[in-house]
């Protein structure tokens, strides 16, 4: 019965090459499950030399623990053949010559031969293909437990925007189950007045194919929302395919709250601060309009009092009554004090002000300084003598009102602070700048309050009843810092002040 | 013997300033705003005129524009006499040719020295 089986495989050349070289393992058995046929791919499956296979059961390339189930299903199978697969569904093992068991694929057919039914088996080793599978199984199986653990809440989408996965962060964060969340139903979560802006980001995002990132509410397990920020991407195939997106999302409730506690804080104290500035320049305008007001108003009564002192003083010039004298300088010079306090409240609010321009001149400083000292003559106690000597080139190109100011500032203090019968000297120098030092031999300033001696209405407590209002050399400092100059002064209480003023020399 | 007009609202400085202009030996003629002050530098055309900026109506500016603008004033020497603090002020006065000016408040030295300086360059 073989030899005839084979002849007339072998009288059909084409069929017997198919037969010969198929990848795939060709078994043929009769109703007995006696092989019949294999063909050289069934025998190298099953690690069987040529014609070793024929006559044997076919159970025996079956694992041993299947084997009794394998003789109903042949039995079944011959009672009704089709052509179809074998164990549809279920995961298919053979045996090796050996014993050794592997995966396979078998579909099955039948044909009738001289009265016999024969089945055929096509046998695919699958060992590849299972061990595949098997590793992209673990692998999602890893990235899923990532994904599960992680203290993120993920979820997946596909290309048609429904989500497909959310990990267990998420779902233990909503309370709900995944059935519930997937597609659109995580929507159902969302804050009532987040959901439409959120919606179109991410359809936005979506149809762009374009990371995202949103804030958004969502309901937690006990009804209560929480601030989310969720970060979208979208993903690839490593074919460029477009799969969908994958979002994470973290609970940033606390420090949203935060921030915008800390923003209104911050509002809150940036009005009261604004508030406060508004005042203040309110008030500074108030001050300055006063200071002016003040200044101005001042000024008429005293060029009254002024005027009729001169004239007194031409009427009487003729009596040459020393009370009347005495008096009339008082006026004078009490007018004179109360005139360079006003014009020290009027210079220092337009220097706070910003209002005080440098107007530099060329001029002699020697032949300046000897008028500025004539000026002061007036203010000298009985025995003071003011010296002045000039060193280097006369020439100097400085603001001369600021720096007359200066001079007379500093040398009437020098007479103020200096007893009778002392010398005070001024000595100017120009080289590589100017120099004028104003020397004394007054009370000195104490050293614990000489750093304070700048600041504004700040005056020494051995200055006692000598009257004075603490802004000149605020002043005086301010102008020559305008000139780009310093001023400085040594001191020593008891014997003496030296002021020094450098100033750069601008040329010409 | 010299004139000079003397345009100032305030009673008392125009009063003094007077007194002490005759002292000195001017002949003095005054006016207690601008507008009297431009009939009075038309009529007696005096040497020189003192002129306070702050002044109701026709201020100092005004009064120095209009006397510029007349033929017979226009030479005129003209000095401010302010209790202003603003430098602007002052420097808008000489802008406009004024030919100096006192701040307020002046003793006689500081007046006569301006008064003559203007009067020297006329002459």
């Amino acid at each position: 019965m073989r030899n005839e089986h084979l002849i007339s495989l072998e009288s059909e050349a084409g069929f017997r090459v198919l037969f010969e070289c198929a990848t795939i393992g060709i078994l043929v058995t009769n109703e007995k499950g006696s092989i019949e046929l294999s063909n050289p791919c069934a025998e190298k499956l099953f690690d069987y030399n040529p014609t070793e296979l024929f006559g044997k059961p076919i159970e025996g390339l079956i694992p041993q623990s299947l084997r009794h189930k394998h003789t109903h299903h042949r039995e079944s199978y011959f009672a009704n053949p089709k052509a179809r697969p074998m164990g549809l569904g279920m995961e298919l093992y053979a045996s090796k010559k050996n014993g050794e068991v592997f995966p396979v694929e078998i579909s099955l057919g039948h044909y009738e031969l001289e009265g016999e039914m024969l089945a055929v088996a096509f046998v695919t080793d699958i060992t590849d293909r299972v061990k595949a599978k098997k590793i992209v199984e673990e692998r999602e199986a890893w990235f899923r437990n990532m994904a599960d653990n992680s203290p993120v809440m993920i979820w997946v989408s596909g290309t048609d925007k429904g989500c497909t996965y959310f990990n267990n962060t998420w779902l233990e964060f909503t309370g709900r189950i995944m059935e519930q969340e997937i597609g659109n139903g995580w929507a159902a979560g969302v804050h009532p007045e987040d959901l439409e802006r959120s919606l179109i980001t991410y359809h936005d995002a979506f149809d762009s194919r374009k990371p995202f990132r949103m804030e958004y509410r969502l309901r937690r397990h006990d009804g209560r929302y929480r601030w989310i920020q969720d970060v979208g991407k979208p993903t690839y195939f490593s074919d460029n395919t477009f799969t969908g997106f994958i979002g994470s999302c973290s609970d940033i409730h606390d420090q949203r709250m935060m921030k915008e506690e800390l923003e209104f804080l911050v509002r809150q104290r940036t009005t009261e601060l604004s508030d406060a500035l508004d005042r203040e320049k309110e008030m500074n305008e108030l001050k300055s309009r006063f200071v002016s007001m003040a200044s101005h108003e001042f000024r008429t009564p005293l060029s009254v009092v002024l005027s009729s002192t001169a004239l007194i003083e031409q009427y009487t010039a003729a009596e040459k009554n020393e009370k009347i004298n005495k008096h009339l300088t008082r006026v004078k010079a009490s007018v004179s004090n109360l005139t360079t306090i006003l014009n020290d409240f009027l210079s220092l609010d337009k220097l706070e002000q910003g209002n005080v321009e440098i107007e530099r001149e060329l001029f002699d400083i020697a032949e300046f300084i000897q008028p500025v000292v004539k000026d002061v003559h007036f203010l000298r106690k009985k025995g003071q003598h003011i010296s002045h000597m000039h060193k280097g080139e006369h020439q100097v190109l400085l603001d001369q009102k600021k720096l007359r100011y200066i001079m007379v500032n500093l040398i009437s203090n020098s007479i103020k602070y200096s007893p009778e019968n002392t010398a005070i000297n001024l000595h100017s120098e120009n080289a590589e700048g100017i120099t004028i030092t104003v020397e004394d031999h007054g009370i000195g300033i104490p050293e614990e309050e000489q750093k304070h001696m700048f600041n504004k209405f700040f005056r020494a407590k051995n200055t006692g009843n000598v009257q004075g209002t603490g802004l000149g050399l605020t002043i005086v400092k301010r102008y020559v810092e305008l000139m780009n100059g310093t001023v400085g002064f040594v001191s020593k209480p008891g014997e003496g002040t030296s002021f020094i003023i450098e100033l750069p020399q601008s040329r010409v | 013997m010299k004139t000079v007009l003397i345009i100032e609202d305030n009673f008392e400085i125009r009063e003094n300033t007077t007194e002490i202009l005759e002292l000195e030996g001017f002949a003095v003629i005054n006016a207690e705003n601008g507008e009297e002050g431009m009939l009075a530098a038309t009529k007696y055309l005096p040497d020189l005129i003192l002129c306070d900026i702050m002044l109701p109506q026709m201020d100092g500016y005004l009064v120095l524009k209009d006397l510029r603008k007349n033929p017979l004033t226009a030479h005129i020497p003209l000095i401010y006499v302010t209790a202003s603090t603003e430098k602007s002020e002052v420097k808008r006065g000489m802008k406009m040719g004024a030919n100096g000016y006192v701040r307020k408040p002046f003793d006689t030295k500081e007046l006569m020295d301006a008064i003559n300086k203007s009067l020297k360059k006329i002459v």
